[in-house]
Formats: structure tokens, C-alpha cells, sequence
């Protein structure tokens, strides 16, 4: 019988072997030993990210100055060909055209985070789109996109799924709506600080849209409805409100549309009053938690409606209402059957919140102020 | 012509809450750190901070930082002593930058 080598065992037992060393210097020897091993080892990474990405994997940055060139990228993706994500967050000067590098494996790239590169524009965003069809994730965290590289992105990435577009001022609503139009199966977008939307660019999502995020914007009574008209959202971010809505400005979340809804973040939100209150507390049997910390206007009515129809919530945040008085937190005390936790400052109600922590024992109560709550979109 | 209900307000550029009345302001003629400022006699619902000795253009003042008691964001400052007889006018009153109040409504 012949004696049989290590170097017949094919590529794909190959990549199971490697796929199972466990060691960080197991898997580096394996890259050194031959070409054919280092080709296997590249294309079995499936992630890569630079010492200056923040945030993805919880590696802390070290200390290098270099800084992420065209050659440099040039080079990695030829090399690892196979990538599933990659991050070139905080890679600041790398222009539009280090992109055109990704042509020959964009296919097979489904998440790319580009959170604070100045240097890309519409050209760059074009260039992605034309190479990665397949792509699912893509953050554009303070890039300089306008609507055309929205509309470039939602013509050849119709999969797209998870968008951040935080930051993003040049964008309008007419960039988000060609978005939202063409890739219907968007599930999460985030539009935080995006001073110039004001919401109707929502019209028409599909009811695969969960997650929104825009806090911080602008957004009309009109946009407001348009946000929630797909129906299947359970998550709503719209904390600090810069718009002057007026008391019933939110009635539109209760109207139906939002009967999935989960968490709910009206944080900062001072000119919302009780009717809008009325409505979502109505409108919303699902939801779990809820931030209506700074929420200024909302008065007794406000709080006993909570009271009454907020049977499923767990969290409620109420950090500094001004109109929080003895009778609303006894409103509170008396409904919200589910509660577990409840933040509220305790230096101005210390009474009240004393009986109510002798009539409902099992809830938490909790002095600090959360401002972002809810799944964290990086988490995904 | 508007009719214009109740006080004339500012409020924080930030997140609108009321800090100041138009009536309460004594003087439009000072400079704070990001341009023009007014003095007010009063100011509501902001946070006044650490006191600390500033050399100012009208000479050594102890200041305070305020911030709006919402969002935090610093407006101004006031005045808590003034080492100098001519600017004693100032001790217990408030600084608003014009950059960082609006107008509420009027």
C-alpha cells in the first residue's frame, strides 16, 4: 500500500482541520508551513476589521500611528478573499477609489462599516454597491453620503438590512425614501442626528422594518406617521425631538399601525402631553419599556393612563418629569402590573415613592438616567 | 402684526427649555465666548456650577458656570463677586450667550 501524506488530504478536510485549532499559535504556524496552507488559512477569515475600528469586537486600539492607505487595503482584500465583514471604521483618508479594490470578492462581503471615513463619497458608496450585491450590513456613520449614494445603494443592494445612517447631514428625505423603496427588506435603520429629515422619507416601508433610531431629528407630525405606517416596528427611538411637536403630535403611534411595538423612547421629548400619552398607552399592548424621562408635559391624565392600559410594560423611565406629582406616581403604583423596573429620581418624591415601594416590593426602583435603551444596533 | 400671548421667552438652542424673559434683561452690550451676550437679572431652570475666578475684559470676577438643568449644555455664566466697585452692578446676576438661547415663539 502507498504511503499517503499530509499533502494529499484535499482542501476542504484542510479547512476543517484548521477550522478546528483552537490555539492563536496553532493557527499562525499553519499559515507558515507552505503556500498552499497560507491560501488555506486566508480564505478561511471571514471578518477583518483595523487597529483604529472602535467599538466592533472589543479590542482595546494599540498604539500604532499608521494609517490605513489604498495599497495597504489593496493588498489585504487580494489576500483574504473570502471576507464576510469588514470594517474600515476610523481608516479617515482612504479615498473613493481604495474601493474599487473590492470587485473581485465584494459577492461574497455581507457586512461593511465605514463609520468615520471622510474620505468616501457617492462615488465610493457607487463602487460598493456595483461590487457587493450581496451585502446586508452597512454602516456610514458621519461619511459624507448624499442621496445619490442612497439611491445608488438601494439599485444594486436590494438585500440590504441593516443601515446607519447616524450623523449623516447631507442626507434628505428624498435619499431615505429611494432606500426604503428599493430594498423592501430592510429590518433596522438608524437616522440619529440626521438634522434635515423630517420622516415622510418613510412612507411606504415595508412591514420588515423593526428597528428605527432617529433621535435627535427634526421629524413632523406627517413623518412621524409615515415612520410607523409599515406596521411591524418594535423598536422606536425618537429622544430629543428638536421639532416643537405639540401635545397630540404622537397620537399616530396609537393609531394601530404600532400594535407590535416593544420599546418606545420618548426621552427629552418636553412638549409631548397627555393625549399623545393616551394614545400610545392604547395603541401599543406590547410594550415593554418605555423612556419618558424629561417629558415635561405629561400631567396626571398622562400618567393614570399608563396606569390603566400599560399591562405589559416592564421598564419605565421617568427620570426628572417635571409633572410627575404624588397622585401620578400613586396612578402608577396602581397599574403597570408587570413592572420590574423603574427609574425615577428619588430626591423630589421621597414620600410617594417610599408607599410605593411598600405596596409593589417586587419593582426596582433605580435613580439613573438611561439614555439609550434597547438592543444596541452594532450588536447584531 | 402677531399677537403675542403671555412672556416673551428663551429658551436652551438645544432642547427648548424656558431659561430667561426678555424683561429681565439689563444689559445686550456684553461679550461672552462665543460672541454677543446679554445680562439677565434672572434665570429659571438652569444649573449653576463650581465657582472659579475669572479674568474677564471688565477685570477679576468669580464666576459660575450655568448649564440648562435638560441637556446640560453650558449657556453662560454668573456673576457671584466682582473685585471691583464699578462692576459690583453685575454680583448675582446672569450671563446668557445669544448663540445659545432662542427666542420661544416670538
Amino acid at each position: 500500500m502507498e504511503a499517503s501524506s499530509i499533502i494529499d488530504i484535499p482542501d476542504d478536510c484542510l479547512i476543517f482541520i484548521f477550522q478546528a485549532l483552537d490555539c492563536q499559535a496553532d493557527r499562525e504556524s499553519f499559515g507558515l508551513t507552505c503556500r498552499r496552507w497560507l491560501h488555506i488559512q486566508n480564505i478561511t477569515r471571514l471578518s477583518l476589521q483595523f487597529h483604529c475600528s472602535f467599538s466592533l469586537f472589543n479590542i482595546t486600539p494599540s498604539q500604532s500611528n499608521l494609517s490605513v492607505e489604498s495599497y495597504h487595503l489593496s493588498r489585504l482584500l487580494t489576500r483574504f478573499s473570502h471576507l464576510q465583514s469588514l470594517s474600515l471604521s476610523g481608516c479617515t483618508e482612504l479615498p473613493d477609489s481604495a474601493l474599487a479594490q473590492l470587485g473581485s470578492s465584494g459577492h461574497r462581503l455581507q457586512a461593511l462599516h465605514l463609520d468615520c471615513c471622510f474620505g468616501i463619497t457617492d462615488i465610493g458608496i457607487s463602487l460598493i454597491g456595483s461590487s457587493c450585491p450581496n451585502l446586508a450590513v452597512i454602516s456610514l456613520y458621519r461619511c459624507l453620503v448624499t442621496d445619490e449614494g442612497l439611491e445608488a445603494l438601494a439599485c444594486s443592494c436590494p438585500g440590504l438590512r441593516d443601515v446607519n445612517l447616524a450623523y449623516c447631514y447631507l442626507i434628505t428625505d428624498g435619499g431615505l425614501r429611494a432606500l426604503l423603496r428599493g430594498c423592501r427588506e430592510l429590518r433596522a435603520v438608524k437616522i440619529s442626528f440626521c438634522r434635515h429629515l423630517s420622516g415622510i422619507g418613510f412612507r411606504d416601508c415595508s412591514q420588515t422594518l423593526a428597528h428605527v433610531d432617529a433621535e435627535s431629528c427634526k421629524l413632523e407630525p406627517e413623518g412621524i406617521m409615515a415612520i410607523v405606517s409599515g406596521g411591524g416596528l418594535q423598536y422606536l427611538n425618537i429622544s430629543g425631538l428638536s421639532s416643537g411637536l405639540r401635545a397630540d403630535g404622537l397620537c399616530s403611534i396609537g393609531e394601530g399601525f404600532c400594535k407590535s411595538l416593544k420599546i418606545l423612547n420618548l426621552r427629552m421629548c418636553r412638549t409631548i402631553g397627555d393625549e399623545s400619552i393616551l394614545s400610545i398607552a392604547k395603541g401599543c399592548p406590547l410594550l415593554k419599556e418605555w423612556n419618558l424621562a424629561l417629558c415635561h408635559e405629561v400631567k396626571l391624565p398622562g400618567w393614570e393612563s399608563i396606569g390603566r392600559f400599560c399591562n405589559s410594560l416592564e421598564v419605565l423611565h421617568v427620570n426628572r418629569c417635571r409633572n410627575l406629582c404624588d397622585r401620578g406616581i400613586q396612578a402608577l403604583r396602581d397599574g403597570c402590573r408587570r413592572l420590574c423596573i423603574l427609574h425615577i429620581n428619588r430626591a423630589y418624591r421621597t414620600s410617594a415613592i417610599e408607599l410605593f415601594k411598600l405596596h409593589r416590593g417586587r419593582v426596582q426602583i433605580r435613580e439613573e438616567e438611561v439614555m439609550c435603551v434597547g438592543p444596541d444596533w452594532t450588536c447584531r | 402684526m402677531e399677537e403675542i400671548l403671555g412672556p416673551r421667552l428663551y429658551s436652551c438652542y438645544n432642547c427648548r427649555n424656558h431659561v430667561c424673559l426678555h424683561d429681565d434683561i439689563i444689559s445686550k452690550t456684553f461679550q461672552g465666548r462665543t460672541g454677543r451676550a446679554f445680562l439677565f437679572s434672572h434665570a429659571m431652570n438652569v444649573v449653576v456650577g463650581h465657582k472659579e475666578d475669572r479674568h474677564l475684559l471688565t477685570g477679576l470676577h468669580t464666576v459660575a458656570d450655568i448649564s440648562c438643568s435638560d441637556c446640560g449644555e453650558v449657556l453662560g455664566w454668573k456673576y457671584v463677586k466682582a473685585y471691583d466697585i464699578s462692576q459690583k452692578y453685575k454680583e448675582g446676576k446672569f450671563i446668557l450667550e445669544k448663540a445659545k438661547i432662542i427666542k420661544e415663539n416670538w
